[in-house]
């Protein structure tokens, strides 16, 4: 009887290491992890200048994937809620790189949105969809903020906000980190769901 | 004057049939499972939506990005509506790995509507549902419309639309122990290591005929987890579905019960579903 108790809980224990073991393959597609150095990546903006995330070492860094085809996207440049938080926050030390990982992107299509939407930030073309796969970004808009030392401080959406119905509570994730980072507080929201259009990958 | 007068026609056609913005991609009518209906007795409205080839709309759960459906009904004075039921869903993979729950083609969104006992006779009805959508291929658009349906009630029975409304109601997801072509269904949720508050799942069905080919796990959304990748294994008699419920960053989850559904396609290949439900202990590492 007691034997066959001990062999039962080693039966549950062994299912559970294998258990374990299986699934810890699947931590690898988590994505980027909060803390984590985030990956480099060297991409054409509009003009076709190089611009590389390392170029930005010391500085705060606010990554929007974007599709200027997504509705939640033009929604948002409707709003100006991201042309609004790039400029208020370019003498704080923060950069705003937007990346388009759209398999139909190209450099004169990123010109044009950023001419007719006034953008004076960086409109990265990430046609063959290498970083936004490297950050796992699945969502336009999608948001990350990068510290001064690189490391990945935030993930996910904008703001609490899918179907564009909150007023007095709507919070906007990526200011909140943003403030609480120039503040020296650690980020309270680090990741949230992103919502969006799926980025439109080549394959 | 012949083109012109064929382009108006065109035009109120098109009109007629969408009565919603052009090129929206998806057309939606509201319909009844009855003609005429009963004072007090139930019967079921659907929203039809009638969606392009090469587009989609979202389940409840829209998955990795999307926007879920929408349906809310205006209804007379002293009628009730039931929650609005989604039938089982599809899982379609995107490029990039991006999972989506959602339908293809066509899809009946369902309630059920209970008339007041009070009413006078041949009672005239009117029903609206205020439906709103994000419908995607290469691009994404969002949309909505406001079909409405004008029912009388009459004293005898009158049915309307059966096998819309069958195909449609056998395809809404039900509980498993509901279902005789499930014999068991047995769910593990394993605090994950090193993050005590990961949690490795395993949900097992036990089939009472050769498990089906096409089986699909449908998460509905939890809010404090990220559902990591998701394998699907079916041997003999049995499936079994491995996946991994992630914390987001900062969130230390209480206890939760992550409801699903799993969808297959059965001998005739039609799609049904049942919910299962996976308990999640607040339990961590340390105490399991």
């Amino acid at each position: 009887m007691r034997k066959t108790a001990a062999f039962a809980s080693l039966l549950a224990l062994v299912s559970f290491a294998l258990i374990a073991r299986s699934f810890a393959e699947d931590q690898k597609d988590s994505g980027v992890s909060i803390g984590a150095k985030a990956p480099d990546f060297t991409l054409q903006d509009q003009n076709g200048k190089n611009v590389s995330l390392h170029d930005y070492l010391g500085k705060i860094v606010v990554l929007e994937w974007t599709n200027p085809q997504c509705p939640f996207v033009q929604r948002h440049y409707q709003a100006k809620t991201m042309q609004t938080l790039a400029s208020q926050y370019e003498s704080k030390n923060v950069v705003w790189l937007a990346i388009n990982s759209s398999n139909f992107d190209t450099n004169e299509a990123n010109q044009q949105w950023a001419a007719q939407q006034n953008i004076s930030y960086p409109e990265l073309n990430d046609s063959s969809g290498a970083t936004g796969k490297a950050y796992h970004a699945t969502n336009t808009p999608e948001m990350y903020v990068i510290g001064i030392d690189g490391t990945l401080l935030y993930q996910g959406a904008i703001d609490n906000d899918p179907q564009n119905e909150k007023t007095n509570d709507k919070v906007n994730y990526v200011r909140q980190a943003l403030d609480e980072i120039l503040s020296g507080k650690p980020v309270s929201t680090p990741q949230t769901k992103p919502y969006g259009c799926s980025v439109k990958y080549k394959d | 004057m012949f083109i012109r007068a064929f382009c108006f026609c065109v035009a109120a056609l098109v009109s007629f049939q969408t009565a919603q913005t052009p090129a929206a991609h998806v057309r939606a009518e509201l319909l009844a499972n009855v003609s005429t209906f009963q004072h007090g007795k139930p019967f079921w409205l659907g929203v039809r939506l009638s969606i392009d080839p090469g587009w989609h709309v979202y389940w409840k759960n829209p998955g990795d990005a999307g926007l879920p459906t929408r349906v809310n009904f205006t209804l007379p004075d002293g009628f009730t509506a039931g929650p609005l039921r989604f039938p089982t869903p599809r899982r379609f993979v995107q490029p990039g790995n991006i999972v989506a729950f959602g339908y293809e083609d066509s899809v009946l969104l369902l309630t059920q509507i209970t008339p007041p006992l009070n009413l006078p006779a041949d009672f005239q009805a009117r029903f609206q549902a205020n439906v709103s959508w994000l419908v995607c291929s290469d691009v994404c658009i969002l949309g909505k419309a406001t079909p409405s349906l004008d029912l009388a009630s009459s004293p005898s029975p009158a049915p309307a639309n059966p096998e819309l409304f069958d195909n449609w109601i056998a395809q809404l997801p039900v509980n498993w122990a509901d279902n005789p072509e499930v014999a068991a269904v047995h769910s593990t949720a394993i605090p994950g290591n090193p993050n005590p508050y990961s949690r490795a799942c395993t949900v097992q069905i036990t089939w009472t005929h050769p498990a089906p080919k096409f089986v699909d796990f449908l998460p509905e959304a939890l809010v404090d987890y990220n559902l990591l990748k998701t394998a699907v294994k079916s041997s003999q008699n049995t499936t079994l579905i491995e996946f991994t419920l992630a914390p987001l960053a900062g969130k230390t989850p209480g206890p939760a019960t992550l409801q699903a559904v799993v969808g297959y396609l059965d001998k005739d290949a039609k799609r049904r579903g049942i919910n299962i439900s996976v308990a999640l202990p607040a339990q961590d590492a340390n105490n399991y």
